[in-house]
């Protein structure tokens, strides 16, 4: 490996309109390993509301325009397991011939945040410093498609951060992409568990790798007042570093 | 190897009382048919104990013989009104082609003097079972089966009938017997 | 609102809605939490079995025609009748048949979601047959005048108040809400149709094709009472349910049992090879084993040929926030959970269950949990897009020459990589419906970088607000309706990056 990893970061479209603050705290982490971060200006979305909705036209079309976004890159780094999995396991499936060699040439370098870290780089101590309790949300695509595992948890124990697990913190938050919208009647009682069983641990925050499961969580918080505030793993541990 | 034997009982032992099974012994096989007698006058005082002839301990031991002496009422296979009869006996008395330390398996082969329903049909079902006929684990036990013509029922009891239908809590005795009992003859 | 459900309505939406709004459902529903660490279990200790069991389903179905034509011929060999039904109709009028052959006033079931399938109960009552399940949770649920509404558990819906006075409608005297007692109730009060049967039907949990044996599990002992006793023995097999060797049990089983309930081995498993014996007592003078194929062989080549590896354990039902927040009869269907899901379209050709595979947030927890490897969440989203053109749903074959990338592709939640898992997402042309145009319009929109910029830029003046979240919005308001919706931020991430990269923001 050369001394200074280049990444190229995609942020995500919920990141980059919704949340950009999670954007910046990658960014600050990144850089904290001693990455130098890229910022590709022609990316938009990996696709995944339309492979999920069953409009794989659609998202073949936005898969092309990802993978030819991202291709030149080395390491290709995301704060969304979810939008990682898509790329790994849904890319392969979308596009047929030389395109998907392709995808699955760019599907190799493209990482989840916590795993580039923790797993790719092994760094683990990017000198944030937090006194804060927190308990986990293992998202599902992060952890079942591409095997993120324990590495937002490894983080934020390196920052100083308490961990104090929940009741099924596995399962699933109820977002689910057009499910959240098409299926409110079951998302938000989904929501509702996952938010008591982080309010059991008594955690300062809930915190998570998938923006989008973070926004359904809160959106619901803010109707029940129910739970700690759920935040990204990465906007956690930013606040930590000077 | 007779350690190896004294292992597979302790741990067939060990799986049939998780199971719920009531396990007797290792005996002797000179004791075996008194234990028999005992368990039938406590089980089925007065009523028939049925009785699968062919079982190779029951056999062995003479455990018709034994149980007619001590003045019971056998009910064998080929009996008149064996059929009517078998529903209201208090205890059914078979042995067993082999049994499965690592699940706690009773493997019963239906054929002619061994029927199906000695072991379903009334409340109690008791099992001899040859320490020599243990083997360790259920795949063990499939490639055996599956090396000789199989018998037209081949039937695993783990133990007690039991169902999860209520509210997942384990409940035992619903339609086989609610009581199983083993005696491990050396 | 459709028969024998206690969570009514005319979609699953709306059934899922009135199962979230009853306390007594969703009491009952705790009950399965204890599944969850059953689940656990087997993903942790048996990752080499489940490798195993998932290849030895998929070399049946490589050749299921083959395969069942071994089943037959040793089944014929040990004195079964084979019978195959195309349809359920085929396989009702197979079974009444023999049932008026037989001249049967009673029939005792052992549970069957192949009998389900058929709705033979139903079918026989008809004929004046007195058609008794004698599983006790499916007994429950008949006298209930309900469908099952788990795999493994039929009344898992139910609670033991509930369930003691469905069951006082048949008792002489009131019932105690107490387990053993009812239990013992059970035992008593159908003992007498056991034993006056002259029909026992059962499903088939396996049948070897070497050998001819058919392999039932329960707990209760009905299946071998059912199998036992009456002078016929039916077995209605689906014919995915055909296994290559007797030996394959060795893995199969203990793995069938471990994913349903947690046991090393089932309390009772019945290995059946033929009927009754010269001379011997008991066991059924005649076995009949009927091939169910109802729209089955035409999955074998597709995409969805995986569903046919299921071995009805259960698992994924148990693990899946879905099933675990609305039940079984929120599905209305047969097969209910995550496999219910792709099974009730495939099996209707899309006639039922339309709506079924949307309803999933596609967590993958089905997928990690299947002891066969299935990978059930990409059948949902396959389905999604299958099911867009209306009419019957009738899915091309996966293209040759796809290879199954091990290696790449071999996580917890990936599943088992056979080849016609690498198939293109849609098997099926695309219909021209608004929903394609506007996701074909915002990919369009969306593939170009200016196009992506001026979409977020106008969202944003469209969603400004001081809180940055909106409690109504109209459009979207199956999420509003119990969630807040987040707005756009001022300033986008890229808005954010151009100022740091001008030196006018320091992060
Ligand atoms: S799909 Fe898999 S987990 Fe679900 S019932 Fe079938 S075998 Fe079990």
């Amino acid at each position: 490996m050369p001394d200074v990893q280049r990444v190229a970061l995609f942020v995500t479209c919920v990141v980059d309109i919704v949340s950009p603050e999670v954007g910046v705290a990658s960014v600050r982490l990144l850089e904290a390993a001693g990455c130098e971060v890229l910022f590709p200006e022609a990316q938009t979305c990996c696709g995944q509301p339309a492979a999920n909705s069953g409009e794989p036209e659609a998202a073949a079309r936005l898969a092309r325009h990802f993978i030819d976004v991202f291709e030149p890159y080395d390491a290709i780094v995301s704060p969304s397991g979810s939008c990682a999995a898509m790329i790994h396991h849904w890319y392969d499936r979308l596009l047929t011939g030389r395109e998907r060699d392709r995808a699955r040439a760019v599907a190799s370098k493209t990482f989840e945040l916590s795993q580039y870290l923790v797993v790719e780089l092994g760094k683990t101590e990017l000198g944030a410093r937090l006194d804060a309790t927190v308990t986990v949300h293992d998202a599902c695509h992060g952890l079942r498609n591409i095997g993120v595992g324990g590495s937002a948890r490894v983080l934020l124990e390196a920052a100083g951060a308490t961990i104090i697990e929940m009741e099924e913190s596995e399962t699933c938050c109820g977002f689910g992409g057009t499910f959240s919208i098409e299926h409110g009647e079951v998302a938000g009682p989904l929501a509702d568990d996952k938010l008591a069983h982080a309010a059991a641990t008594e955690a300062q925050y809930l915190a998570s790798g998938d923006s989008a499961c973070l926004l359904h969580l809160e959106g619901r918080r803010r109707r029940t007042g129910t739970g700690p505030e759920p935040i990204h793993f990465a906007e956690l541990i930013a606040r930590g570093l000077a | 190897m007779v350690s190896g034997v004294a292992a597979l009982t302790d741990s067939l032992r060990a799986a049939l009382s998780a199971n719920r099974v009531v396990v007797h012994g290792p005996v002797t096989p000179a004791d075996a048919a008194q234990h028999v007698v005992g368990r039938a006058l406590l089980h089925s005082p007065g009523g028939d104990v049925a009785v699968s002839p062919a079982d190779r301990l029951v056999a062995e031991l003479g455990i018709v013989d034994h149980l007619k002496a001590a003045g019971t009422n056998v009910l064998l296979p080929g009996d008149v009104g064996w059929r009517d009869r078998l529903s209201a006996a208090g205890l059914g008395v078979t042995g067993c082609w082999l049994a499965v330390a690592e699940t706690g398996s009773l493997a019963l082969a239906a054929r002619v003097g061994s029927p199906r329903a000695v072991s379903l049909l009334p409340p109690v079902h008791l099992c001899l079972v040859a320490v020599d006929d243990i083997v360790a684990t259920f795949s063990g036990a499939i490639a055996r089966a599956a090396g000789a013509p199989l018998p037209s029922a081949l039937t695993w009891v783990g133990g007690p009938s039991r169902t999860g239908d209520l509210e997942m809590i384990q409940t035992f005795g619903v339609h086989g017997p609610s009581t199983v009992e083993v005696v491990l003859v050396a | 609102m459709t028969h024998g459900i206690v969570t009514p309505g005319e979609s699953f939406a709306e059934r899922a809605t009135n199962a979230v709004a009853n306390p007594d459902l969703q009491r009952a529903l705790r009950n399965l939490d204890i599944r969850l660490h059953t689940a656990r279990a087997v993903a942790d200790t048996t990752p080499e079995m489940k490798d195993q069991a998932a290849e030895l389903r998929r070399e049946v179905l490589a050749d299921l025609d083959g395969w069942l034509d071994t089943l037959e011929a040793s089944l014929t060999r040990v004195g079964a009748t084979v019978h195959r039904a195309d349809t359920p109709a085929d396989a009702r009028r197979i079974v009444l048949d023999l049932a008026n052959r037989e001249g049967a006033h009673t029939i005792v079931k052992s549970k069957s979601m192949a009998t389900e399938e058929i709705d033979l109960g139903a079918a026989l009552e008809s004929v004046g047959i007195e058609v008794v399940e004698t599983d006790l949770g499916e007994y429950i649920v008949q006298v209930a005048d309900e469908r099952p509404s788990h795999m493994i558990t039929p009344a898992i819906h139910k609670t033991l108040d509930q369930i003691a006075s469905v069951l006082e409608t048949r008792a002489d005297g009131p019932l105690p809400v107490e387990r053993e007692a009812l239990a013992a109730w059970t035992h008593d009060h159908l003992r007498p149709a056991f034993l006056r049967a002259e029909i026992g039907i059962s499903g088939v949990n396996f049948a070897a094709a070497d050998t001819g044996t058919i392999t039932i599990v329960t707990n209760e002992g009905n299946g071998r009472l059912c199998t036992t006793w009456p002078r016929v023995h039916i077995a209605l097999m689906p014919i995915e349910k055909v296994i290559a060797r007797f030996g394959d049990l060795a893995t199969l089983l203990p793995l069938l049992t471990r994913s349903a309930t947690g046991q090393s081995l089932s309390n009772y498993v019945s290995m059946l090879t033929g009927p009754r014996r010269d001379d011997e007592s008991d066991g059924p003078d005649e076995l009949h084993v009927v091939f169910l194929d109802h729209n089955r062989k035409a999955l074998v080549g597709t995409a969805y040929e995986e569903i046919l590896a299921c071995i009805r354990c259960g698992a994924c039902l148990n693990v899946c926030p879905v099933y675990r927040k609305v039940s079984g009869h929120a599905y209305d269907a047969v097969y209910s959970g995550p496999m219910g899901k792709i099974l009730t379209p495939l099996l209707s050709l899309g006639e039922e269950g339309r709506d079924l595979p949307g309803a999933s947030s596609l967590c993958g927890a089905c997928t990690e949990a299947c002891p066969v490897e299935i990978p059930l969440a990409d059948l949902l989203v396959r389905l999604r897009a299958d099911l867009r053109a209306p009419g019957p749903l009738l899915p091309l074959p996966a293209p040759a020459g796809l290879t199954s990338p091990i290696g790449h592709h071999r996580l917890p939640g990936e599943g088992f990589a056979w080849p016609t898992s690498q198939a293109p997402l849609a098997s099926r042309p695309p219909p021209r419906s608004t929903r394609h145009m506007v996701f074909g319009a915002w990919s369009r929109v969306w593939s170009s970088p200016a196009g992506y910029r001026a979409s977020a830029a106008a969202a944003r003046l469209g969603g400004l607000s001081p809180s940055g979240w909106a409690r109504r919005v109209p459009l979207v308001k199956g999420w509003t309706a119990t969630r807040d919706l987040p707005l756009p931020d001022r300033r986008s991430f890229r808005a954010r990056w151009a100022a740091r990269e001008s030196g006018a923001e320091r992060w």
